[in-house]
């Protein structure tokens, strides 16, 4: 084995959060590396930090009532920006030929700056990102031929579902899963703006309905289809869910 | 600036109000008043490091205050009620028996574990960052983070029949 002093269970528990310092994170990275008595625990935790997030709330910033708006800018700023209201006219009509003239120029900048934001989401994200064909430790499922015996995305690469060639969707990558005890994939794509879509497929024979289930439609869109239950979640406005859903659909042949 | 800088953390302000007071409409009374006394603050003091942590704090210690102000008042709740409730009311729980065993489970920790364990795993949080919003040093984030986990793998033991075998063994190892 090693020489690394083993992990206490406070340390682990520090470790998964990625809260050691530097070199004991290393440290205990490289022990785990060779010490699978500590896997079990790890996919369990993880398998409760995943669950803990999916049920998370999140809110659309699009949601956000004026009055709070109003109380991040108040009254005073207001009743400052009326009474110079001529004086500010001019000069945001001055800076508006101004942003005009810098963004002609600099548009391939702004592009670049698209894509940064987008590769910023990826990496921040990046735990997610595994190879469309490595096994994930979550939810303990390592063995990835039973997910593939029944479901087809990971089962047949060639399936345009990987990759949405011409939908304007951006294929990054997957996980395995598993809901109910049953195997499950996520996959992850972005759009050109770099917004972040995670489309969870599972088998359910419960599942009959012909239509979509629009359950908290902002951040989850479910449809079903042959067997299997399909959810989008992101960030995402129900319109943009539909869309990716009509995308994947078209790609699929469903 | 720093009505931009406010601007950006309503919505996870508004998350974490849902999550202390369960009542979205409490919830945005109470980011409004938290926002309110936070701009007021910042007339006299510089912007803090941490805005999120910063707002969060404040936010919080309203949230107490508020419950407190309740629990002394003559038809006021009872202080058990200080030990705010917060489960996980999300219509996906339908979706998973698994999922709604976990909100079971997390619902019955203990309320300083679970919030500590609500900033860290599900916001996200820093340890230092949840330090922070509670006003408590990061050693006993790190504690309470690691007691939730054990708390919660206990609870939903059923799931994960692997863990408890793993540990024996793992004994087992270090008595060699």
């Amino acid at each position: 084995m090693t020489d690394i002093r083993p992990p206490t269970p406070e340390e682990l528990s520090a470790y998964a959060d990625g809260e050691l310092d530097p070199q004991r994170q290393a440290e205990v990275a490289l022990y785990l590396s060779s010490n699978e008595v500590h896997d079990a625990q790890l996919s369990a935790d993880a398998a409760i930090l995943g669950g803990l997030r999916t049920m998370r709330s999140k809110i659309s910033p699009d949601s956000t009532p004026q009055r709070l708006l109003d109380a991040a800018f108040p009254k005073e700023a207001l009743s400052f920006i009326r009474k110079r209201a001529g004086i500010l006219v001019g000069t945001v009509a001055a800076l508006g030929v101004l942003a005009a003239m810098l963004v002609f120029v600099s548009r391939p900048d702004m592009n670049k700056h698209d894509e940064e934001m987008a590769d910023r989401a990826v990496a921040e994200n990046a735990e997610y990102f595994l190879g469309p064909d490595e096994p994930s430790i979550e939810f303990g499922v390592t063995n990835l031929e039973s997910i593939k015996n029944t479901l087809p995305t990971l089962g047949n690469p060639a399936l345009n579902a990987r990759r949405m060639d011409g939908t304007g969707f951006i294929y990054l990558g997957g996980r395995t899963s598993s809901i109910d005890g049953a195997g499950a994939v996520v996959l992850f794509y972005r759009d050109k703006n770099g917004e972040r879509y995670g489309l969870t497929i599972w088998p359910d024979p419960r599942v009959n309905a012909p239509t979509p289930v629009i359950l908290r439609a902002s951040e989850t869109h479910y449809w079903s289809s042959n067997g299997h239950r399909f959810a989008i979640t992101g960030d995402n406005s129900r319109d943009q869910l539909k869309l990716f859903e009509a995308a994947y659909r078209a790609q699929s042949n469903e | 600036m720093t009505s931009r800088a406010i601007l950006a953390e309503l919505p996870r302000m508004r998350e974490y109000a849902r999550y202390l007071t369960r009542d979205s409409s409490n919830a945005d009374d109470l980011v409004q008043d938290s926002v309110a006394r936070a701009i007021t603050a910042l007339n006299d003091q510089d912007e803090p490091d941490s805005m999120r942590a910063w707002l969060f704090s404040i936010m919080r210690n309203r949230h107490i205050d508020i419950m407190r102000r309740k629990a002394a008042a003559p038809d006021g709740l009872s202080t058990d009620a200080l030990d705010f409730e917060h489960a996980m009311p999300d219509m996906r729980l339908e979706a998973s028996d698994f999922l709604r065993d976990l909100n079971k489970a997390f619902g019955s920790l203990p309320a300083e574990l679970k919030e500590t364990m609500w900033l860290v795993g599900v916001q996200g949080y820093s340890y230092a960052e949840s330090a922070t919003v509670m006003d408590i040093p990061v050693g006993t984030v790190r504690s309470r983070v690691f007691r939730a986990r054990e708390l919660l793998r206990d609870q939903m033991s059923d799931y994960f029949p692997r863990v408890q075998e793993q540990q024996d063994l793992g004994k087992g190892d270090g008595d060699d």
